[in-house]
């Protein structure tokens, strides 16, 4: 048995699981008494307060609507999820065709004329009428 | 509470499973919803919030059981423990970043938690229960997450040191430590509470 009586600290770790490492509380009577009556102090506030029943019953319902939620929200996804992986596919396999260029002959002079300015754009962005406004401001 | 629950589901088919599983999982989470609620307030300090965690911690259970290869569960009270736990845990941290938050006033925790009247032969007991209580309480804010769900199992739960291993996924010896840090921290309320001094706040040699 230990030299001395454990102190009120010893046996609050004690209680806790912390206490000092030896057998002194199986060895001495009167600490082990000390430490029941603590123990017993304790149940005075841990004592579980009342939850109203209405309290309770409120959150069961909001616990099963969430249930309900959720396996509805993966319902209703699940369609929306298979569009979505459509429209992917879709945009990965598209490829958009390239117009091809009118015939010639089957376009009048100026027909062939605007084509050929429309086209001609792709590569020079600015129209040809531009060019004579430009020329105005080129240093001679 | 698994094996329970799938040896019915073998017997029966889906949308029946979907009901009985419903059913037996409705009449468990009554038998535990009072003990986890009080659990998450008294680790949130915070009614509003406990009940939000409390709801969270049984749809995870009901989502976990819910699967065909679910968990094989051992001790269910332990489990939902765990869940519980758990999920204050992340609130806990989560609160860190929310310098906004306030505790909710004192009179709409008390709505929820009908506290037992005053009345009677040991109603001085009570006052000091109460007192001692509430300072116990407000000092648990002064313990980080896992000090207080360690304190808390112990103080509130009565879990052995083993236990509260096993539901924080901690080993023993880390547990004792996070133990030893809570009840320093507490020493004083923890005086008081075990010498009767519930007034008193001052030190004790």
């Amino acid at each position: 048995m230990s030299p001395r009586h454990w102190t009120d600290d010893d046996l609050i770790n004690a209680i806790y699981g912390v206490g000092p490492g030896d057998r002194h509380l199986e060895e001495c009577a009167e600490c082990r008494s000390r430490w029941i009556a603590m123990r017993a102090r304790r149940t005075l506030v841990t004592a579980e307060p009342e939850v109203s029943n209405d309290f309770l019953a409120a959150q069961r319902r909001s616990i099963y609507q969430r249930i309900e939620r959720e396996g509805w929200r993966g319902r209703r996804l699940a369609p929306a999820f298979v569009a979505l992986l459509a429209l992917l596919l879709a945009l990965i396999v598209y490829r958009p065709a390239t117009a091809p260029a009118p015939s010639e002959d089957l376009l009048s002079p100026d027909a062939r004329q605007l084509t050929s300015d429309i086209y001609g754009m792709e590569d020079n962005p600015e129209p040809e009428a531009i060019q004579a406004i430009h020329a105005l401001f080129e240093p001679e | 509470m698994t094996g329970m629950m799938g040896e019915m589901a073998e017997r029966m088919p889906a949308s029946a499973e979907a009901g009985a599983l419903l059913r037996d999982f409705g009449s468990w989470m009554a038998s535990e919803q009072k003990r986890i609620f009080l659990l998450c307030q008294r680790m949130l300090q915070d009614a509003e919030e406990a009940d939000s965690a409390t709801q969270d911690a049984f749809l995870k259970a009901y989502q976990a059981l819910k699967k065909a290869n679910g968990p094989e569960v051992e001790d269910a009270s332990r489990w939902i423990t765990r869940i519980a736990v758990n999920t204050c845990l992340d609130r806990l941290r989560s609160r860190k970043w929310q310098f906004w938050r306030r505790r909710p006033a004192s009179e709409d925790e008390a709505a929820i938690l009908d506290l037992t009247p005053e009345t009677g032969p040991d109603a001085e007991e009570r006052i000091f229960a109460r007192q001692i209580g509430s300072r116990i309480a407000a000092a648990l804010n002064a313990l980080s997450a896992r000090q207080r769900a360690v304190f808390t199992l112990r103080h509130f739960e009565d879990r052995t040191l083993e236990e509260i291993a096993d539901i924080l996924k901690l080993d023993v010896g880390t547990v004792k430590a996070h133990m030893f840090r809570a009840v320093s921290k507490l020493r004083q309320e923890l005086r008081d509470l075990y010498s009767g001094r519930g007034e008193r706040k001052g030190g004790v040699a």
